[in-house]
């Protein structure tokens, strides 16, 4: 593998890395109000963090780029202030990631902290626990699942993007160039035998990743049966 | 205590990605996938440079255009055609000259298919099989050279159904590589690739020609290395490179 490759490879595992710790931060405050909420907003807000589901990633990516470079509205304000616009730049695709990922945090989570018994966390609340601490000792031990869930998904998805990179990223090597667009590269600079090394690498490790995910969540139906 | 170790994770992982002071980034449109890599080497060589030293990324000339006028940091922009660089001057994009540096025509491949001489091309084209690759001619100048080849042709009307569209001039090579189309009307100098010896080459000097030329864009007023890759590939030396790969001389060169 050249050390080109390797650059895609180290800067992907990056990407996904910070995208995935960016995400859970974010995520946690989200997908704790969708599940506990009765607002009506409720529907428009889950409407929004799916929208990543359903638009094409050059959607996406289109916004992003007009939004994050220099005459955008975030990149222009950032340049006003005499800072540099995030077209290009690794903090632009850590963004573009997380917008991307976004669905793939919230929903797992969401669902988790929804199975947590409210009977639960209302006798925790009679005997007086505050609000952190219920959540700390009966929230997130219950939603722990949810939660490797939702950091393989993520981690695993920004591994694989790829049209939102591609327009906001701009292909550039060691800073930009992540595994997917090396591969796109090398299939159009018609060296198919690194393409295909490329590709192996990625189809074994998605493959890994899911595994884990599938394997976690089968224990987790056995738990369910002999706790019932 | 976690929230720390991220931060610190984060920070360092955000600090690693930094831009060397000395280099340049060159943009250049795909069929120039080959001829680039030796310009690139001389012009290395020349100026005592690292192999890291000088980037080239790759594109259709319309995806390129839009990323340098959002700010995309390419110091040079090699477009297909003169229409590209000549937008980006006009909208600030770049400062300086836009150069014609080659001239680039058209070739027929396929992998299967031989070509017959004695025939019109236009017939000689009726006679294959399956889809006929083109790069997309809203955006890549190589397809509109492409389109407007086979528009002037008397068997348009039954080869304008098998035609399909790629991003750029290398995917269409690509899609025949792959065996997904059958024939490809592609930029000359991509056949003039080792890989496209495997298969049948028909070139088509009767065809239009597009004007290639380059800008130093506004990222690059700046850069040292890209006036000096400029210069370059206006010299004697580095025509002669394009010459060699299948690309025609540009009309100021003459």
């Amino acid at each position: 593998m050249s050390a080109n490759d390797l650059q895609a490879i180290w800067l992907t595992l990056q990407l996904a890395a910070v995208s995935t710790v960016i995400l859970l931060i974010l995520s946690l405050p989200l997908a704790w109000w969708l599940s506990q909420t009765t607002s009506r907003w409720r529907a428009l807000v889950e409407a929004t963090v799916a929208l990543p589901l359903v638009l094409p990633p050059t959607v996406l990516g289109f916004y992003l780029l007009v939004a994050l470079g220099p005459e955008g509205f975030i990149g222009g304000s950032l340049e006003a202030l005499g800072m540099q616009h995030l077209a290009f730049s690794f903090t632009g695709l850590v963004i573009g990631s997380v917008v991307y990922s976004l669905p793939f945090a919230v929903q797992p989570l969401q669902n988790a902290f929804a199975s947590v018994p409210r009977e639960l966390l209302e006798a925790a609340a009679c005997l007086r626990a505050r609000f952190f601490d219920r959540f700390r000792h009966l929230v997130l031990p219950l939603a722990k699942r949810g939660f490797i869930t939702a950091a393989v998904l993520s981690f695993a998805h920004t591994i694989g993007e790829f049209g939102v990179v591609l327009m906001i990223g701009g292909n550039i090597p060691g800073e930009t160039q992540v595994v997917s667009i090396a591969i796109y590269d090398h299939v159009e600079g018609l060296n198919y035998g690194a393409a295909n090394q490329l590709s192996l690498w990625l189809l074994a490790f998605s493959l890994v990743v899911l595994l884990i995910v599938y394997s976690l969540n089968r224990g987790q139906a056995v738990m369910k049966l002999r706790g019932a | 205590m976690r929230i720390r170790v991220f931060a610190i994770i984060i920070t360092v992982l955000l600090s690693l990605s930094y831009a060397h002071a000395n280099e340049l980034r060159v943009a250049a449109a795909s069929d120039l996938r080959w001829v680039m890599p030796q310009l690139v080497a001389e012009f290395s060589q020349q100026n005592q440079l690292t192999s890291g030293q000088v980037q080239v990324i790759y594109g259709s000339s319309g995806r390129l255009f839009g990323q340098i006028q959002n700010g995309a940091p390419f110091h040079i922009f090699f477009a297909a055609d003169e229409s590209f660089p000549v937008a980006l001057v006009a909208g600030g994009g770049a400062e300086g000259n836009v150069f014609v540096y080659a001239q680039g025509g058209l070739a027929l491949w396929s992998r299967r298919q031989a070509w017959d001489s004695e025939l019109e091309a236009g017939a000689d084209l009726l006679r294959s099989r399956g889809r006929i690759a083109i790069a997309n001619p809203q955006h890549a100048p190589y397809g509109r050279l492409a389109f407007a080849w086979l528009q002037s042709l008397a068997e348009w009307p039954q080869l304008e159904s098998r035609l399909v569209y790629a991003e750029s001039a290398a995917q269409a090579a690509h899609f025949v590589r792959s065996g997904s189309a059958e024939v490809g009307v592609l930029a000359k100098a991509l056949t003039e690739h080792e890989e496209m010896q495997h298969g049948h080459i028909r070139q088509l000097p009767e065809a239009p020609k597009v004007q290639q030329a380059m800008v130093i864009t506004r990222a690059g007023a700046d850069n040292e290395l890209a006036h000096l890759f400029y210069a370059f590939i206006a010299s004697d030396q580095g025509q002669a490179i394009f010459a060699q790969a299948g690309f025609y001389p540009s009309k100021e060169q003459e």
